[in-house]
């Protein structure tokens, strides 16, 4: 027996100690609930132009409006607003057919909404995830929290009953 | 989520076993291991480190997980209660079964010996026989001489070699 065995016979011995989806999920939730230092001045930057663009736009689009040299929208074309958007609400562009969709902090996830189902008070619904999962939707179709639930039942107060390996739990949503 | 430098998701998948392990082998319990395994990519997250190639990534996921699990193990908590090593358990069909048995047990020992290992040995032990790190890189991640590194691996490997009792055989 040799010590250059260790390796083999712990990788043997913890084979099915791996992380899981679920373990990612919480390490991402909790990240982006505790964002880093640099974080915290980006979003305030952009505020503060988006504030300063929105200002200089009512100023000058009153003007050019008036003299007919700014179109409104069309009907149907999205507004671009992205400067105003807080850094925290994301503008959805999923359907059901996307296999990709956008967490509360912007990032991506890998699956998309296949069903939602009914909204609460707060303006939570839960969703079924490509994935065959369960997660928290907004509004927006914007996951709150992440498909990666058994079941998810409607929100109440803030709080949803969810499975997790068969054993139910309270969660808070968003 | 990429925005501030580091990609968390990305760390997560390709080292986020690597991290589970190391912690499992200080804790010996899966939950603390997670738990750890969270909090040492959350520092990660905050700090935000300038780490140029994966190695210096590896390494300095490898120090924080053993410096956090230290900390466990000072706990008033951990100090209480003793976890339970997992058995090796793994078939060996080709073999008969007292052959199999025989090799099963040798295989457990080394483990756990391994396992049971002081603090300073296990560190060198874990980071030298199982992520296959050199001498120098393991003197970085421990912040320690070289030297001191491959005194505590020879007096690592007579500890085990009378732990158990002979059935080591002499590699280096």
């Amino acid at each position: 027996m040799k010590l250059e065995q260790f390796r083999e016979i712990a990788d043997e011995t913890l084979s099915d100690l791996v992380v899981d989806e679920r373990l990612v999920f919480r390490i991402h939730r909790k990240a982006c609930a505790q964002p880093a230092k640099k974080k915290a001045r980006v979003p305030r930057a952009a505020a503060l132009f988006a504030a300063a663009c929105a200002v200089v736009m009512l100023l000058s689009g009153g003007a050019l409006l008036y003299g007919g040299g700014l179109r409104a929208p069309q009907a149907g074309a999205a507004p671009d607003i992205s400067p105003l958007i807080p850094h925290n609400s994301a503008v959805s562009t999923l359907s059901s057919s996307v296999e990709t969709s956008k967490f509360i902090d912007g990032s991506t996830l890998s699956y998309g909404v296949e069903e939602v189902g009914a909204y609460s008070e707060d303006g939570y619904a839960p969703a079924r995830g490509t994935n065959g999962l369960y997660g928290y939707v907004d509004r927006d179709s914007v996951w709150v929290v992440p498909a990666m639930y058994e079941t998810a039942e409607t929100v109440v107060d803030g709080k949803a009953a969810v499975t997790v390996q068969g054993a139910v739990q309270i969660i808070d949503v968003p | 989520m990429q925005e501030n430098g580091i990609d968390i998701d990305r760390l997560v998948r390709q080292y986020g076993s690597l991290v589970l392990k190391q912690a499992y082998f200080y804790l010996k319990d899966r939950h603390k291991a997670e738990d750890v395994c969270q909090e040492v990519f959350l520092r990660m997250y905050k700090k935000q480190p300038q780490l140029p190639d994966e190695q210096s990534e590896k390494a300095y996921l490898l120090r924080v997980t053993i410096n956090l699990c230290k900390d466990v193990l000072k706990s008033a908590w951990h100090r209480r209660v003793t976890p339970m090593i997992e058995g090796y358990d793994a078939p060996h069909p080709q073999n008969g079964p007292e052959a199999d048995a025989v090799e099963r047990e040798e295989k457990q020992l080394l483990y756990e010996a391994v396992l049971n290992l002081p603090p300073i040995y296990k560190d060198v032990v874990l980071l030298f026989y199982y992520h296959d790190m050199p001498t120098g890189e393991i003197a970085k991640v421990l912040k320690i001489p070289e030297v001191t590194v491959r005194t505590r691996l020879m007096r690592a490997r007579h500890r085990l070699a009378e732990a158990l009792k002979g059935r080591l055989q002499d590699e280096t």
